[in-house]
């Protein structure tokens, strides 16, 4: 399996200060901490580290190569350098669903969920329509669906894959917390389709509670 | 109590027999049509213009019902504050401390900054679509309610973080520097300030407020 790009935190836009044309950064909120995305290099991989969205095919598995070379094919720009420095920043992370990290990044990491659910999809009723009143954005699958209603209710990936794999993903799973392993597969599947979730802008990835940055702003 | 009233918990849609899902402390509530068209109602009013100017109170939410068609208007509220669905609570003063100390705002869109021709003014919503603005401050406590506990504890870390208690001053700035000044450093002003316009946040979906868990 392919080692996926996933980017982390609550996009919060530019920033401009007054009386200044350029703006200041980018800036993301990851657990209680405030981050900057500084130059436009980064502001572009960290943006399209989310997935191709209608730009490429959303079967695609979307790593650091896929970054790299939409970067190149939009803005004519090597974000070889934005890349490596956000993952050093942890504003991006690599992850093999299949791999042995893929259990830490899911302890690591939590989903919350952004949008309103909309009703079943009238093209296809097992899939649900999320978006804004009156506005569909997306159909998601009916474990993307699930996955989306657990990662409010539950602190980290690894409680929300309990959670459907409990069959209820309004509550956490009974015992959560790490003890015991989601669903065989489950976790893999999740991470498939995670950049589906996040391209469309219905969820982001924050930082599970607990981070040793809490309260601070870094650069 | 005079106060405003709000709506508690997360939409987390309808099901086949058309009973609504609202997710209300981690336990999943089901809302009859009706009483999910009253806690509807309970966000504001529809038009962002009437949700920024008219105090969303129960009497004029019961009064808003009636006019929707809504039969018992005063019942269903009623119904949905007993269920902790629907709270009453005031901007100022020692109702809204414990309102804030006890619910928590998170965000349902992502924050799209501000503009050189409007330093002061902030956009949320999604990048092809924005849903409202609101100021520096209302925005900074939106921004950060989701790595917080509580409504509380966002308007006390911001209020500290000004006053500069919270560190040292990070090289480039702090992220509220040059924008308006607040109307204080006392969180209870914050709190005022971002409860005073908060129909219009929950109204546009920008977030949704839930109690914290036991």
């Amino acid at each position: 399996m392919t080692t996926l790009l996933f980017p982390v935190g609550h996009y919060l836009g530019p920033h401009y200060l007054a009386g200044a044309d350029q703006p200041a950064g980018h800036r993301v909120r990851v657990g209680a901490s405030l981050r900057w995305l500084g130059t436009e290099p980064e502001v572009l991989a960290w943006t399209l580290a989310h997935g191709p969205g209608e730009l490429g095919d959303p079967d695609q598995a979307w790593d650091r190569a896929n970054v790299l070379a939409y970067g190149r094919w939009l803005a004519g720009t090597d974000l070889t350098d934005a890349v490596t420095r956000l993952v050093d920043r942890r504003l991006l992370v690599e992850v093999d669903p299949d791999g042995a990290g893929a259990a830490g990044f899911a302890l690591a990491h939590r989903l919350r969920s952004l949008m309103l659910p909309l009703g079943p999809d009238p093209d296809d009723p097992d899939s649900v329509l999320l978006g804004t009143a009156g506005q569909p954005e997306l159909a998601l699958s009916e474990l993307g669906h699930a996955v989306w209603r657990a990662g409010s209710r539950t602190g980290t990936l690894w409680d929300a894959c309990q959670a459907v794999a409990g069959g209820d993903a309004g509550q956490p799973a009974a015992g959560s917390g790490g003890a015991a392993p989601p669903a065989a597969g489950l976790l893999s599947e999740l991470l498939s389709e995670l950049h589906d979730l996040l391209s469309a802008g219905a969820a982001y990835l924050d930082a599970a509670e607990g981070g040793s940055d809490a309260g601070v702003e870094i650069h | 109590m005079t106060g405003m009233i709000l709506p508690i918990g997360q939409y987390l849609g309808a099901t086949g027999d058309g009973t609504h899902q609202v997710c209300r402390g981690g336990v999943t509530e089901q809302l009859d049509p009706m009483s999910f068209a009253a806690w509807g109602l309970g966000h504001g009013p529809i038009d962002p213009v009437l949700a920024a100017a008219v105090p969303w109170t129960r009497q004029e939410l019961v009064q808003y019902a009636g006019l929707a068609g809504l039969l018992e208007p005063a019942g269903l509220v009623a119904g949905l504050v007993d269920r902790g669905l629907l709270v009453e609570t005031e901007a100022t003063g020692p109702a809204a401390v414990a309102f804030a100390r006890a619910h928590r705002a998170v965000p349902l869109a992502v924050g799209l900054g501000n503009t050189p021709e409007a330093p002061a003014t902030f956009t949320i919503g999604f990048f092809h679509r924005a849903l409202l603005q609101v100021d520096a401050l209302r925005y900074e406590v939106w921004s950060w309610s989701a790595g917080a506990e509580t409504l509380w504890q966002v308007c006390q870390a911001r209020a500290s973080a000004q006053s500069g208690e919270a560190g040292p001053e990070p090289a480039g700035g702090r992220p509220w520097a040059g924008l308006e000044p607040a109307p204080g450093h006392d969180p209870t002003e914050l709190l005022s300030h971002f409860l005073t316009g908060v129909h219009q946040l929950v109204s546009a979906n920008a977030l949704y407020l839930d109690v914290v868990r036991a």
